[in-house]
């Protein structure tokens, strides 16, 4: 109804920020520079994105460098017991660089050697040290939901005891400990759940169509091809990390006979599709999913065409968030790569995220069960309460 | 037999991240700090500290007291849901039901003795023709009732205020599984923006999520309901060779959850949405596993 209004030109001359004339890529700061404790990362090109095209091998050759040197800057972790003070963020870095490891997973790893790690005599200066590394892993990278919302749902669980009403410390601790290193096991176990719990919905014979390469997803297929089903499986493209390939390569592997198709070609094939499945980045309060720029189309296109929606994410993934619209979102920008110079003054939306809203999802598999989006609020009240 | 380890340990990861529910408070197993959870069959919150024997007695009583709670629910449902009979049902309405359903018939009767003058459209719901029945009960009770077939549903939705059916099963994401033939009345009330009423007692919910509904959750009847014995015997006989005639009678049919607009149950009208939450109230994760 309200027009937009052309303030976006002014807003834009004003700024004026200087784009490179080559390539649209703008270089990423020295990640070892935003490893110290207190300072966040301050440029928006969000860390999380960065460590996934780590892990998927794509990566610029002068972040690689700067990787590098980092890596080189901060010794392993062993000597690090010779007397250094325990920094949560050192412990997060040295859990993160296994490419199989969700985030969120490494973050609570680290909460939980903090508790471990502790020389605190009492419960309040327990909680008062969790609450700051839990902040400073919070602060490390803005972007990433599943980082804040497993730090916080790690906080809530392990603090939500009686245990902490005891007269013995040390019992208390340990009691705090235990419930740490349960939270872990459940977080660490969640794939395989939901893998387990996503078999009844695979039937012999499908067609199921993936975008970006979720590794719940991936398990989610595997699994089923250990269970000798047989299926194929569509694959975006998924520009500009080129998820696509790198999930096509994984299925090749196990024999699963995959199609490769671009982005835009997803209504065009969506005929023969009989499901969708996609992962989260974060499942927010309404019920709707974050994850990687063109979930939402696709959903749209699915729902279009009545096709169900599957979406497998971990319950830490959980997130007390309530998008209204697209721009709600923290802005996580990644580079894109045209691989032609793009003139300076046309601009390039950069997000690397959308927010799908839950009419558009038919069901959600979580280790927590298999949930309807209606539900997520339900148990996302009860996780946090 | 994996997905069903699947579901324990999802369940269990659930009942370590919350409340407590009825299997562990019967067990006695301490937990740390939670608020009890109230369960439907009475508050089971006082401590066990009694010794085994009486232990073993109480829970005894409990388990039947329950039981008797269960049974008493489940014979009062139909009146309690025929209550809310005269919040829906208008003056001068034309109801639509497929097949023939108790609950149904108890619900239109409340409203008639409440003085609301409405008409009935019965679809005969083939191939058991139960609607003929129901259309029998409804006229001795005084109601206009029109019966058609069920391909003539389509036709005469337009004239339809209200499509009422009863509920065979409740799935856990609110969908339906009812006598065959209601997912087309179903579609075709939302064509027509009809709202579609289903009438359930809570006996009825269940936990599952039809993956397959079409075929899991359904029952193939003998195909001698629909075609007489020694018509059509010579296609049917596959030792013949040539062309074989099959005949699939599916009893029930499942409904999306979308195209449900209410769901009356014995605790009040509720969304399709919601029913997940009536279902937690029965069914606590742990419980679940069979």
């Amino acid at each position: 109804m309200w027009r937009e209004s052309a303030s976006f030109i002014l807003d834009k001359h004003q700024n004026n920020k200087p784009i490179s004339l080559t390539h649209s890529i703008d270089s990423p700061p020295p990640p070892s520079a935003s490893m110290a404790d207190e300072n966040p990362n301050p440029n928006p090109i969000s860390a999380y994105y960065q460590t996934r095209a780590a892990h998927h091998g794509i990566v610029t050759s002068e972040w690689l460098e700067q990787a590098q040197a980092a890596v080189r800057r901060y010794p392993d972790r062993d000597s690090l017991v010779s007397g250094r003070p325990f920094s949560v963020i050192e412990d997060f870095n040295s859990w993160r660089q296994q490419p199989d490891l969700a985030e969120a997973v490494a973050a609570i790893r680290a909460l939980a050697a903090v508790i471990r790690a502790s020389e605190a005599t009492t419960m309040m200066e327990l909680e008062i040290e969790l609450k700051k590394a839990s902040d400073t892993l919070k602060s490390w990278d803005t972007t990433s939901i599943s980082l804040t919302a497993g730090c916080d749902l790690f906080m809530r669980y392990v603090t939500r005891t009686s245990a902490l009403e005891f007269e013995d410390f040390n019992s208390a601790k340990s009691r705090v400990l235990e419930r740490a290193e349960k939270f872990g096991e459940i977080s660490c176990k969640a794939r395989t759940i939901i893998a387990m719990l996503s078999q009844d919905f695979i039937f012999d014979g499908c067609t199921i169509l993936v975008h970006g390469f979720s590794r719940v997803v991936f398990e989610i297929l595997k699994t089923s091809a250990q269970n000798k089903k047989l299926f194929r499986v569509l694959c975006t493209e998924g520009r500009p990390d080129k998820t696509g390939v790198l999930l096509a390569n994984e299925l090749a592997k196990l024999d699963i006979p995959v199609k490769l198709l671009i982005d835009s070609a997803v209504a065009y094939s969506m005929d023969e599709v009989d499901m969708v499945f996609v992962g989260a980045d974060g499942v927010v309060e309404s019920g709707g999913i974050i994850n990687m720029m063109g979930t939402y189309q696709i959903a749209l296109v699915a729902q279009s065409m009545n096709k169900p929606v599957y979406v497998a994410a971990e319950s830490y993934k959980f997130a007390r968030l309530y998008p209204l619209d697209q721009k709600d979102l923290e802005p996580a920008l990644r580079p894109i790569d045209f691989s032609v110079p793009v003139p300076p003054k046309v601009e390039v939306e950069r997000s690397a995220r959308d927010y799908t809203p839950p009419q558009y999802l038919t069901l959600l598999f979580t280790d927590l069960g298999v949930l309807t989006p209606s539900v997520v609020s339900d148990e996302l009240i009860q996780l946090y309460l | 037999f994996p997905a069903m380890s699947a579901a324990v340990v999802a369940a269990a990861a659930r009942s370590t991240l919350r409340p407590p529910s009825l299997q562990t408070l019967l067990e006695g197993t301490p937990e740390s700090a939670t608020v009890p959870y109230t369960s439907s069959s009475g508050a089971d919150s006082e401590s066990k500290t009694a010794d085994k024997s009486s232990l073993t007695r109480k829970l005894k009583h409990d388990v039947i007291e329950g039981v008797n709670q269960l049974i008493q629910e489940i014979a009062g449902c139909h009146e309690q849901i025929a209550e809310q009979a005269i919040e829906h049902i208008h003056q001068n309405e034309v109801i639509l039901t497929l097949g023939s359903s108790r609950t149904v018939l108890e619900f239109l009767c409340a409203a008639k003795e409440k003085k609301r003058s409405f008409r009935v459209f019965v679809a005969e719901g083939a191939p058991r023709y139960q609607g003929h029945l129901l259309a029998k009960e409804l006229v001795a009770r005084g109601l206009q009732t029109t019966v058609i077939t069920d391909s003539a549903v389509f036709a005469m939705i337009s004239r339809v205020n209200m499509v009422i059916i009863g509920a065979h099963a409740v799935m856990a994401n609110g969908g339906v599984i009812g006598p065959v033939g209601v997912n087309m009345a179903a579609l075709a009330a939302q064509k027509h923006a009809v709202p579609f009423v289903v009438l359930a007692g809570s006996h009825k919910l269940c936990p599952l999520y039809p993956h397959n509904p079409e075929v899991l959750l359904n029952e193939l009847r003998s195909p001698s309901e629909l075609l007489d014995f020694g018509e059509f015997s010579d296609c049917l006989d596959f030792g013949a060779g040539s062309g074989s005639l099959q005949v699939v009678n599916p009893t029930f049919d499942y409904v999306p959850p979308n195209l449900v607009s209410l769901f009356i149950t014995d605790t009040g009208g509720h969304n399709p949405s919601y029913m997940y939450r009536l279902i937690a109230d029965y069914y606590s994760a742990d419980d679940l596993v069979m």
